[in-house]
C-alpha cells in the first residue's frame, strides 16, 4: 500500500499529510462518504468483475471459463489493437488541444459586456445538446460527397470537395471537425471559471494601467489554469473513449480508418460475443489513460496556479 | 471585462472609439462562428417541417415547400411522448439535485480538508472514469437486478446521490481557486467545517454549481442507454429513448418526425441554459464575505 | 446498524455475482409436461389429484401474465398493442404484455438481459443473436409444444428460415418475418430516358440481367458538369453478397468453416461490381455508411436500387408518391439468387409459464397473429404469402409475388457461425473498401478476404 501511496504522491506532487488532526480526518471521510459509499456499492463490484472477465472466456451466456492469461497473450499479436489505439490517440491528441483553445477563445469573447450575450452563449452551447438520435443524419448531410453542405459550399468557391467520410485520409479528420461543434460543454465550464474571478482584480489592474491583453494574461490566464487543467484531463479521458461517432457515422471504416479502440472493444463484446477479450482490451485502455493522466498531473505543478494550495 | 464593469463609472469614461471598434469586431467574429455552428440545428428545424420526400432533395431545400406543422403533432402523439417527457424530467431533476448536492460535499473534502487516504482515493476516483463502461455494463446490470431495481427509476436516480467523479473533480478545481485565507479566517472565528462549506465555499461557487447543474441535467436528459436497459415497461420510458423509436432496424427513419421530436426534446435544455445564466452572472462579491 | 450489516453482506454477494451470474443464466431446456395438483370433487369429498398437463393450460385459472419483447418503431408497437388486445380477448387464461425496444439498441439490450438471466417470456430472436445462442440453452425447444398442438405444420414455414432456427433437429424459434431482395426502380426516371418498364414475372425476366442493369443505369445516370445529380444504380456496396451468389460463387462452405471467395466466379463478380463504378461509371464510389439508397431513392436521386420489402411498406406508410415499381433481381451468370434473413419468436428458457408463452408465440407467428400485426417484409409462412391479404398489401399482387419467387432459392444470411460479424467487420468490409476505392484489384481483394476469413474461422 505504501508504495502505491508514494507513487501517487510522486506523480501528483502531493506530499503526505504530516500532521492530520483526528477531527479533520473524520470530517474528511464524512464529507467524502457519499462518493466512497457509492464507489463501494455501485462501482467497485462491476470493476472487480471486469478484472476477472479479462482472464476468462465469456460469450455472454455460458458461464465464464477461466483461461488464465490467454486473452492477454492474444493482445500482443492483435494488429487491430495497435491500429485502433493509434486512431484513437490521433483523435484525442488533435481534438483535445483544439477544443481547449477554441472554448477558451470563445469563452473569453463571451465574458465581455456585449449586447445579446445570453443569446450568443445559448447559440454556442446549442450544438452540444443535439440529441444523439438526430445527429448522425445531420452530419452525413454536412459531409456528404456529392450533396453535402461543405462540398456544395466549396463548389460555389470553384473548389472540388473531397469524399470526406469515404476516404481513408479524411475520415478521421472529418470526425474530429465534427466533434469540435460540441465544444460548448467545455466552454461553459471556462465561462463559469471566468465569472468566478473577483472583479476587484481587474479593477486594480485597470488602475495600474493594464490593457485588455495584459489583464487577460496576468489575471484571467493564471486563475483559469485549474479549469484548463480539468478540461485537459477530462478531455483526454473522454476522447480516448470515443465510440458513438465511429459506430453510427462511419462504422469504423473506410479500411478501419475510424476504428476507435472502444468501438473495437464493443464489437468484441457485443458483436463477436467475446466479452473476456473485450475486458482484457479495456484494461489496456485503462492503463494507457491512467499513465497519460498521471503525466498531466505530474506536469501540473509547473503550470497550474491555485490561489489556495492544497493543504498538506 | 466582467460583470462588475457596469458598476464602475471609470469604465464608462473609458468608452472610446477603439473600444467600440473592438466590440464590433467581437460581434462579427461571434456571428460568423454562430452561423457555422448553427447549420446542423437549422437543418434539423427545417427538416422537421418537411414532407418525407423533400428531405434528400438536391440541391438541398432550406425552406420546405409547405410548412408541415402536423409533423410535430404526429411525432408527439404516435407514442405517449408527454409521459416520456415527464419521466425524463423526473429522472433528470432528481438526478441533478442529488449529483450537485453530493458532488459539492465530496469536492469540498478533496479540496479543503486533509485526511488520511485523500490523495489515493482521489486517484481511485479518477480511475473509475478510465475503464470503458462497455465492460462493466453486464456486471452492473446484474447488480441492479439483484437489488430488485430493474424496471424502476432507482438505477437511474439513486447512484446520482453518491457523487459523480466528473463533477467532483470539476468542483474541486473551482474550490481551489477560492483563496484559503477565507476559510482560515472563518475557522479562527470558530466555524466548523460544515459552516466553512456552507457559508464560504457554496456562496462563492454560484457559477460553478450552476454549470454543474446544467451539465448534469443535460447529461441525464439526453442519456438513452441507461433508461433503455433498465426500464422495460412502455409507460416508464424517457424522451431520449422515445427518439430512438423513429429509426427502423435498417437505419432508415421518418426523418421529419424524428427531427420534430428531437427539437421538442431540446427545448427544455435551451430554456434551462438560458435561464441558468442568471446564476453565471451572479459572480463573486468579494467584499460581501466578512472574514 | 443491523440494516447496515445486511447491506454489506449483500454487497459482497453482489460483488461475487457477476462472475457467477452467467452460471445461473445457463439453464437446461424445460420439459413441457408439468405435474399439476388439482383439487377435484370425487363423490362428495375434495381430493388432491396429481395429473400431467401438456400445452393447454387448465381453464378457469386466473390469467397468467406473459411478457413479449420486440424491437421496432412506434408504428410497429402500435400494431403489436392492437394484436395483443385481440389475443388477450381470445385467450382468457393468458394476459400478454408488451415490452418494446428501439431497433438500433435491441442487440445489446437483449444480450445484457439474457446474460443477467432476465428476459421476457417470449422475445424476438434475431438471426444475428441466434448465431451465438444456438445450443446454449437460451430458448426452449419448441418440439414438445408443436407435438401437442394439433394441426401445427412445420413445413408451412419457408425451408431456409426454418432450417436456420433448427438445432439438432429441433426448432427453437417460429420464423415470423424476413425476406429476399428485389429491384426497385424509379418509373419517372425510366420514362424520362425512354426505358421500358421492367418485367414483374420472374419466369419472363431473362432479359433483365447484369448487362441490362449496367445499360439501364448508364442511361439513368444524370450529370451536371462534374456533379452527378442522379445515379443510375446505387451501389453494389450494400448487398454485395447477392452478386457473389448470382455470379455462381459462394461465400462460405456448407458448415461455415471455410471461405470460398477465392473462386474465379467470385473474382469475376467482384470485378463486375468494380466495373460498374470505375469502368461504366453508373454507381457512386462509396455511399455513406448510413445514408443508404432507400433514403435517396424517394427524392429521385437514384434510378435503380436493390432492397427488401420493408422499404416499400415504409414508403407507403410515409405517404410518399408512388413513382416506383418492383422487379426481380437482375440475373447473373449463376442465376438470380438473393440472400434472405428473418427473425423468429422464441420462448425464453427461464420463463415461469412456458405453456402460456407458447400459446402467445404460436399465435403471433400464426396466420391470425401475422395478419393482425400487419405485413412487414415477407411473412415466413408459405400459406400466408398465398393469401389475398398479403398479395394486396402495399404493392400489386404481381409485385408481391416476386418476393415469394425470390425466396425459393435464397441463401440465408447470416451464415450460422458466431464468427459471422467478425468476418464482416474484419475480413470483408475493410478489404472491400479497398475495392470500392479502386486501391486494389478484384483478385487481390478476393484473395485477401479469403485469407483473413479463413484465419478467423480457424481461430
Amino acid at each position: 500500500m505504501s508504495t502505491v501511496r508514494r507513487l501517487a504522491w510522486r506523480v501528483t506532487r502531493w506530499r503526505p499529510a504530516l500532521r492530520t488532526s483526528g477531527r479533520e480526518n473524520i470530517e474528511g471521510w464524512l464529507f467524502a462518504s457519499p462518493w466512497i459509499l457509492g464507489f463501494a456499492f455501485f462501482t467497485a463490484g462491476p470493476m472487480v468483475a471486469a478484472m476477472f472477465l479479462g482472464f476468462a472466456e465469456y460469450d455472454l451466456i455460458t458461464p465464464p471459463k477461466w483461461i488464465g492469461s490467454a486473452n492477454y497473450a492474444r493482445l500482443l499479436r492483435d494488429p487491430l489493437l495497435v491500429s485502433s489505439l493509434k486512431v484513437t490517440s490521433i483523435y484525442a491528441f488533435v481534438r483535445v488541444p483544439l477544443v481547449l483553445l477554441l472554448s477558451m477563445v470563445v469563452a473569453t469573447l463571451l465574458n465581455t459586456k456585449l449586447r445579446g450575450l445570453r443569446v450568443y452563449r445559448t447559440m454556442f452551447y446549442l450544438p452540444s445538446i443535439l440529441p444523439a438520435a438526430a445527429v448522425s443524419m445531420l452530419w452525413l448531410l454536412v459531409f456528404d460527397h456529392d450533396y453535402g453542405f461543405i462540398n456544395s459550399f466549396l463548389r460555389q468557391l470553384g473548389l472540388n470537395g473531397c469524399n470526406w467520410l469515404g476516404d481513408t485520409r479524411y475520415a478521421l479528420p472529418s470526425l474530429i471537425v465534427m466533434s469540435l461543434w460540441g465544444f460548448g460543454g467545455s466552454m461553459i465550464i471556462y465561462l463559469a471559471g471566468m465569472q468566478s474571478i473577483p472583479t476587484e482584480y481587474y479593477e486594480a489592474a485597470e488602475v495600474d494601467g493594464a490593457g485588455p491583453i495584459q489583464r487577460w494574461w496576468y489575471i484571467t490566464w493564471p486563475l483559469m489554469t485549474p479549469i484548463l487543467f480539468y478540461n485537459l484531463v477530462m478531455g483526454l479521458i473522454g476522447s480516448l473513449q470515443v465510440f458513438t461517432e465511429g459506430r453510427i457515422i462511419t462504422n469504423g471504416g473506410p479500411e478501419n480508418a475510424t476504428l476507435f479502440f472502444v468501438l473495437y472493444l464493443y464489437r468484441n463484446a457485443f458483436e463477436y460475443f467475446k466479452l473476456g477479450y473485450a475486458a482484457a482490451l479495456s484494461w489496456v485502455l485503462f492503463l494507457y489513460v491512467l499513465i497519460l493522466t498521471l503525466l498531466v498531473f505530474r506536469s501540473s505543478s509547473a503550470w497550474v496556479y491555485y490561489t489556495s494550495e492544497l493543504k498538506r | 471585462m466582467s460583470r462588475g464593469s457596469a458598476l464602475t463609472p471609470r469604465w464608462r469614461v473609458g468608452y472610446t472609439v477603439q473600444k467600440r471598434l473592438a466590440r464590433a469586431l467581437t460581434h462579427m467574429a461571434l456571428l460568423a462562428m454562430v452561423a457555422v455552428l448553427f447549420v446542423p440545428a437549422a437543418w434539423m428545424i427545417s427538416t422537421s417541417l418537411k414532407a418525407p420526400q423533400e428531405v434528400y432533395l438536391f440541391p438541398p431545400k432550406w425552406v420546405p415547400s409547405s410548412l408541415r406543422w402536423e409533423n410535430y403533432y404526429h411525432a408527439l402523439t404516435i407514442q405517449p411522448f408527454h409521459i416520456y417527457l415527464l419521466n425524463s424530467f423526473l429522472i433528470a431533476a432528481t438526478g441533478t439535485l442529488g449529483r450537485v448536492l453530493s458532488s459539492s460535499l465530496v469536492a469540498f473534502s478533496f479540496a479543503r480538508l486533509r485526511w488520511k487516504g485523500r490523495d489515493i482515493l482521489f486517484l481511485v476516483m479518477l480511475s473509475t472514469l478510465m475503464l470503458p463502461s462497455q465492460v462493466t455494463l453486464i456486471p452492473q446490470f446484474i447488480l441492479f437486478k439483484e437489488l430488485g431495481w430493474l424496471n424502476t427509476f432507482r438505477p437511474l436516480i439513486v447512484p446520482m446521490f453518491f457523487g459523480g467523479p466528473f463533477f467532483i473533480f470539476m468542483l474541486r478545481q473551482f474550490y481551489m481557486t477560492i483563496p484559503s485565507e477565507l476559510d482560515d479566517a472563518a475557522r479562527i472565528d470558530g466555524c466548523s467545517s460544515f459552516e466553512v462549506y456552507w457559508r464560504i465555499i457554496v456562496p462563492q461557487s454560484g457559477p460553478a454549481l450552476a454549470t454543474v447543474a446544467v451539465l448534469v441535467f443535460q447529461g441525464r436528459w439526453n442519456d438513452f442507454f441507461d433508461p433503455l436497459i433498465y426500464l422495460h415497461e412502455r409507460m416508464k420510458l424517457t424522451a431520449s429513448v422515445g427518439l430512438l423509436y423513429f429509426r427502423n432496424e435498417f437505419g432508415g427513419a421518418h426523418w421529419p418526425q424524428l427531427m420534430a421530436a428531437s427539437f421538442v426534446c431540446m427545448v427544455p435544455l435551451i430554456v434551462l441554459f438560458f435561464s441558468a445564466q442568471r446564476y453565471f452572472l451572479q459572480g463573486i462579491v468579494f467584499t460581501g464575505v466578512k472574514g | 446498524m443491523d440494516n447496515k450489516r445486511l447491506t454489506r453482506r449483500r454487497f459482497i454477494a453482489i460483488g461475487l455475482l457477476p462472475s457467477f451470474g452467467a452460471l445461473v443464466a445457463a439453464c437446461a431446456p424445460r420439459v413441457v409436461e408439468r405435474v399439476v395438483r388439482e383439487t377435484v370433487v370425487l363423490e362428495g369429498t375434495a381430493q388432491v389429484v396429481e395429473k400431467v398437463v401438456t400445452a393447454t393450460p387448465p381453464p378457469a385459472r386466473p390469467a397468467v401474465n406473459v411478457t413479449l419483447t420486440i424491437s421496432g418503431t412506434q408504428d410497429q408497437a402500435k400494431n403489436y398493442l392492437r394484436a395483443l388486445e385481440i389475443f388477450n380477448a381470445g385467450h382468457p387464461g393468458v394476459n400478454a404484455d408488451l415490452e418494446h425496444v428501439p431497433s438500433a439498441e435491441y442487440g445489446a439490450t437483449m444480450q445484457t438481459r439474457l446474460a443477467a438471466g432476465t428476459a421476457a417470456d417470449v422475445f424476438q430472436m434475431e438471426a444475428g443473436m441466434w448465431i451465438n445462442y444456438e445450443g446454449k440453452g437460451v430458448a426452449l425447444s419448441l418440439e414438445p409444444f408443436i407435438a401437442s398442438t394439433p394441426g401445427f405444420d412445420k413445413a408451412d414455414f419457408f425451408d431456409v428460415p426454418r432450417e436456420f432456427f433448427t438445432y439438432q433437429g429441433e426448432l427453437y424459434g417460429l420464423p415470423a418475418y424476413g425476406g429476399p431482395l428485389v429491384t426497385y426502380y424509379n418509373t419517372e426516371a425510366f420514362e424520362e430516358v425512354g426505358l421500358d418498364p421492367l418485367p414483374t414475372d420472374v419466369a419472363q425476366a431473362d432479359d433483365w440481367n447484369w448487362d441490362a442493369l449496367i445499360a439501364a443505369a448508364g442511361k439513368l445516370t444524370k450529370r451536371e458538369g462534374d456533379l452527378v445529380t442522379r445515379w443510375g444504380w446505387v451501389a453494389p456496396h450494400e448487398e454485395w453478397f447477392i452478386y457473389i451468389y448470382s455470379g455462381g460463387a459462394r461465400l462460405l462452405n456448407e458448415d461455415a468453416t471455410r471461405c470460398l471467395l477465392d473462386s474465379e466466379e467470385a473474382i469475376a463478380a467482384l470485378q463486375w461490381m468494380h466495373d460498374a463504378i470505375y469502368k461504366h461509371k453508373v454507381a457512386p464510389a462509396k455511399t455513406m455508411v448510413t445514408q443508404r439508397a432507400w433514403n435517396l431513392f424517394p427524392a429521385g436521386r437514384v434510378g435503380v436500387m436493390i432492397d427488401r420489402r420493408w422499404v416499400s411498406s415504409s414508403y407507403v406508410r410515409q405517404g410518399l408518391p408512388r413513382n416506383w415499381r418492383l422487379a426481380p433481381l437482375p440475373k447473373g451468370p449463376g442465376g438470380r439468387r438473393s440472400t434472405t434473413s428473418s427473425w423468429a419468436f422464441s420462448v425464453y428458457a427461464k420463463t415461469k409459464s412456458p405453456d402460456e408463452a407458447w400459446i402467445l408465440a404460436s399465435w403471433l407467428a400464426g396466420t391470425e397473429g401475422i395478419l393482425t400485426l400487419g405485413i412487414e417484409g415477407v411473412p415466413q409462412r408459405k400459406s400466408i404469402t398465398m393469401t389475398q391479404t398479403f398479395l394486396a398489401d402495399t404493392n400489386s399482387p404481381e409485385e408481391n409475388r416476386i418476393f415469394v419467387d425470390q425466396m425459393a432459392d435464397a441463401v440465408f444470411q447470416p451464415a450460422k457461425t458466431p464468427k459471422w460479424n467478425q468476418l464482416l467487420q474484419e475480413a470483408f468490409n475493410p478489404e472491400l473498401d479497398r475495392l470500392w476505392a479502386d486501391k486494389a484489384t478484384a483478385r487481390e481483394v478476393a484473395l485477401a478476404m479469403t485469407k483473413k476469413a479463413n484465419e478467423i474461422l480457424a481461430s
